[in-house]
C-alpha cells in the first residue's frame, strides 16, 4: 500500500467520523445506523495504520497486492450494508403501504 | 380528575396477558391512570382493550418498542402528566412498587427513577444476569455512575424527560438512553422492585436476539456516546 493511499484513507475516516458526529448531534440519524459507519471508519484506519496486517492477510488469500484486499474488504462491507438497507427498504415501503391504506380507510364516510 | 402519573403499556402481540394486567390496575390501583399503545399486534390485543373499555391507543404498522414508548410520551406531553412510567404488558411489573418509585422520584427530584431489582437484593450469577452486569459496567466506564439495574424496564420519568423522550430521536426506552442522560446530569435513582416471571405470550427480548441486545447496548454506551 502506498504512503498516499494510507492517508487518504485516514483522511476520509476521520472525515466521515467528523460527519456522523454532525448528523447524530442534528438527530439525523439513528445509533443502529451510525454504528456501522464508525465501524466502516475503524476498519480504513486500522488498515492503513497496520499495512503489516493487510500482507499478511493477502498473502494468507493469494491475492495479488495488498491494495486488492482493501477493496475487498471495502466491497464485502459495502455490499453487507447493500444487502440490510435492501431488506430495510422492502419493509419501509410495506409500513408505507400499509399506513397509506389504513389512513384514508379511516378517513372514507360511510 | 387526571392522575399525576401516566403509566405506559407497549403491548405486541400480548392477547394472553393485556386484560390481567389491566384489570390488576383498574381494580387495585385505580389512582394511576394508564394507556395502552398496541404496536401493530397481529392477534387479538387491541380487540381485547376495545371490548373492555380500556383506554388505547392502536398503533396500525409494528414500530417496536422504542415507537410504542415514544406515543405514549407523546399522549403523556399533550396531556400534561408529571410522571409517566414504561410498564410491561405482560405482567412482569408488579403495581405495588409504583408508589415508592413515584415518592422517591418527588422527594428527592429525581429525573428518571429505576425499578431496580438489586437495590437491597443481590444480583445472582445466571447468563442472564451476565449481560445485565456487562451493560452495568460500560455504563460506570462512561458515566462513573453505577446503576444497578440498567436492563430494568420498570422507569418513572418526570416532566422534563417527558418532554424530551416525546420528541427526539435516539432516546429509546434503554439502558443506553439513561447512560446519555447521566453524564447529561439526569438524576437517576433507583427503587426496590421485585419482578414475577412473565406467564405467556412472547417477550420483546428472545434468547437469541438478548446476546445481539447486549451488543448493541455496550456499542452504543461507549461507542456512539463519544459523537453524541
Amino acid at each position: 500500500m502506498s504512503p498516499v493511499l494510507r492517508v487518504m484513507l485516514i483522511v476520509a475516516s476521520v472525515a466521515t467520523g467528523f460527519y456522523i458526529r454532525r448528523k447524530l448531534r442534528k438527530s439525523q440519524m439513528q445509533i443502529a445506523d451510525v454504528l456501522f459507519w464508525i465501524l466502516f471508519a475503524v476498519v480504513l484506519i486500522f488498515m492503513s495504520v497496520f499495512p503489516e496486517a493487510v500482507s499478511w492477510f493477502t498473502e494468507l488469500l493469494g491475492v495479488v497486492s495488498p491494495v486488492n484486499f482493501v477493496f475487498l474488504v471495502v466491497i464485502f462491507l459495502l455490499i453487507v450494508r447493500c444487502f440490510s438497507l435492501s431488506v430495510k427498504v422492502s419493509s419501509l415501503e410495506a409500513k408505507l403501504d400499509k399506513l397509506v391504506e389504513e389512513f384514508a380507510v379511516s378517513k372514507t364516510e360511510e | 380528575m387526571r392522575s399525576r402519573l401516566l403509566l405506559i403499556i407497549p403491548a405486541y402481540n400480548e392477547a394472553d396477558n393485556i386484560e390481567r394486567v389491566v384489570e390488576s390496575l383498574r381494580t387495585e390501583y385505580p389512582q394511576y391512570d394508564y394507556v395502552v399503545v398496541n404496536d401493530g399486534s397481529k392477534d387479538r390485543t387491541a380487540e381485547i382493550c376495545r371490548e373492555r373499555g380500556y383506554r388505547l391507543i392502536s398503533l396500525p404498522v409494528n414500530l417496536g418498542l422504542a415507537g410504542a414508548f415514544q406515543t405514549g410520551m407523546k399522549y403523556a406531553a399533550k396531556y400534561g402528566y408529571e410522571y409517566a412510567m414504561q410498564y410491561d404488558g405482560d405482567g412482569q411489573h408488579d403495581p405495588k412498587y409504583i408508589a415508592a418509585m413515584l415518592d422517591l422520584a418527588v422527594k428527592e427530584q429525581c429525573d428518571i427513577v429505576i425499578g431496580s431489582r438489586f437495590v437491597t437484593e443481590r444480583k445472582p450469577w445466571s447468563a442472564r444476569m451476565l449481560g445485565s452486569r456487562v451493560i452495568a459496567t460500560c455504563i460506570a466506564v462512561t458515566t462513573g455512575r453505577r446503576i444497578k439495574d440498567p436492563t430494568s424496564g420498570m422507569r418513572l420519568f418526570n416532566r422534563r424527560m417527558i418532554e424530551l423522550l416525546a420528541n427526539q430521536v435516539n432516546y429509546g426506552p434503554e439502558p443506553d438512553t439513561v447512560a446519555y442522560l447521566l453524564r447529561k446530569g439526569a438524576v437517576v435513582k433507583e427503587s426496590q422492585a421485585f419482578m414475577r416471571e412473565r406467564v405467556a405470550g412472547e417477550s420483546y427480548l428472545r434468547f437469541g436476539t438478548s446476546i445481539k441486545y447486549m451488543i448493541r447496548m455496550c456499542a452504543s454506551i461507549l461507542i456512539v456516546q463519544w459523537f453524541r
